[in-house]
């Protein structure tokens, strides 16, 4: 039914595109650790040679009971529930910043434990739910 | 014996004529059918649905923007900014399905040669790119006050970028290429390049750490957002195609009638 | 000292903010696109007037979606 140029043009498109699949794919393997925003304690911990002083950004949780803010300054720990790092910071802090929740912080590595930042993020994770359901849910749990 | 015979034969025939006219009745709707493939029944259609879509659209927006800002409850660590995400997520997926719609048809466009399949893409794309930009600036609005910042460079926000650079580029070179094969060559390969993009703006945030949030809603049932909650989004997202196929009817309606004073000077 | 941003942005002018962003954009780009049909409407009628008469009625007999296009633009010729 399909003629012939029609059917050329099929395979030429079916072509293209799994070459451009190909390519792709080789180019974010390539790429991978490049397109990480942040990376966790762990991945820190893991890095062989960790330059201090250069700019890393590591996100997690930061950790319940950990956040003593001081006068000018606000130290917490910042956990992925294997590997922690302590973090201190001095400026202004996103309004859901909070403990148990998710952040992301970019400063300089003073030491695989110990981080100096210069900007706090706050990363918001997928629930979206009314207050009364949350209060709910902790009488549950 | 002979009546009996004559029954058969009577029920025969009238059968056979039923048969016969629903067979001229299918044959006339199939020719009906392609008459509204025709471009000036199709015109006709066009008319009417605007006049439609005028008609409702702000009863529609009203009840949309009522529930998005009033009736719905705040979220329980954002606030109030809950609400941005009523335009943001409609206005993402409607950018990611303009683009998947493009990219279809240029394909059947490229294989099959049907004309009509490019005017639709071309009257598209706009209105793609539009929401493209929008999802990016009502995101960095929801960023600045829930992260803390109006922009970072994760997979997310830098994919939704790459996709606008192809809208762009997708549009300019349906605008600036004179030549027609050319330009139908150079669109289709550009579309088919940046289709790559949709599956990683899409999947970005379950691959790699990103700031954005992973997907609340997925596919295969389980979603993370409250009911009362996806009311509104799903009457925002319904106002938001509503106001694309108005758009949409709009653009093609123009090209329709460029084409036709295009093809004016041709009646001899 | 710890400023606290929701202090001073309060959330309900980024909402406000967002929401008028959106419904302005939107009010733009129907506009424009409006514009745009109308131009080519008028434009459309204006090359049918330019024709000589004897051309037209062969073009108007033989094409009945330019008459469509007529009704549309409410001009007729």
């Amino acid at each position: 039914m399909l003629t012939k140029k029609v059917k050329n043009r099929i395979i030429f498109l079916s072509l293209v595109i799994f070459s451009i699949l190909i390519i792709s794919i080789t180019l974010f393997k390539i790429l991978e650790k490049n397109l990480l925003y942040f990376l966790t304690p762990t991945e820190i911990s893991n890095i062989q040679d960790t330059k201090l002083n250069k700019v890393y950004r590591i996100g997690g949780m930061v950790k319940k009971d950990s956040i003593k803010a001081s006068k000018d300054e606000i130290k917490f720990i910042v956990t992925d529930f294997k590997n922690e790092i302590l973090v201190s910071y001095s400026g202004s802090i996103p309004n859901l910043f909070a403990e148990g929740k998710g952040v992301v912080v970019e400063g300089e590595l003073k030491d695989k434990k110990y981080v100096i930042a210069k900007k706090i993020l706050a990363k918001h994770d997928e629930n979206y739910m009314p207050p009364e359901l949350k209060d709910i849910m902790k009488d549950v749990k | 014996m002979r009546i009996q015979l004559y029954f058969f034969n009577s029920l025969c025939n009238s059968q056979l004529g039923k048969i016969s006219t629903s067979l001229k009745s299918q044959f006339n709707v199939k020719k009906r059918m392609f008459k509204y493939f025709s471009f000036s029944s199709i015109f006709k259609i066009i008319e009417n649905l605007i006049k439609f879509i005028n008609s409702i659209f702000f009863i529609i927006l009203i009840i949309g923007l009522t529930f998005a800002l009033i009736i719905s409850p705040q979220d329980y660590l954002q606030g109030e900014t809950v609400r941005i995400m009523y335009i943001h997520v409609p206005s993402a997926w409607i950018a990611l399905g303009c683009y998947s719609a493009i990219f279809f048809l240029s394909i059947l466009n490229f294989i099959f040669k049907i004309k009509n399949f490019f005017i639709i893409s071309k009257s598209i794309a706009p209105i793609g790119l539009f929401f493209t930009c929008l999802a990016v600036v009502t995101g960095s609005i929801w960023g600045k006050p829930t992260w803390g910042t109006w922009w970072a460079w994760d997979a997310r926000l830098t994919s939704m970028i790459i996709l606008i650079i192809f809208y762009v580029s997708y549009i300019l070179s349906i605008k600036l290429i004179k030549n027609d094969s050319l330009k139908s060559k150079i669109s289709t390969s550009l579309i088919v390049i940046g289709a790559i993009n949709i599956p990683i703006i899409k999947f970005s945030v379950d691959w790699w750490n990103t700031l954005h949030q992973p997907s609340s809603i997925t596919i295969t049932g389980t979603n993370t957002i409250h009911t009362s909650m996806i009311i509104p989004l799903v009457l925002m997202l319904l106002v938001f195609l509503i106001y694309c196929a108005l758009i949409f009817l709009m653009k093609y309606k123009t090209e329709i009638i460029r084409i036709k004073k295009k093809n004016l000077t041709n009646y001899d | 000292m710890i400023k606290n941003l929701s202090l001073i942005n309060s959330e309900f002018t980024f909402v406000a903010v967002a929401f008028l962003i959106t419904i302005f954009a939107c009010f733009l780009f129907y506009r424009r696109t409006l514009k745009t049909l109308k131009k080519y409407e008028n434009d459309f009628a204006s090359e049918l007037k330019k024709m000589p008469k004897s051309k037209r009625e062969i073009v108007l007999r033989k094409s009945k979606i330019i008459n469509k296009i007529l009704v549309s633009t409410n001009k007729s010729i």
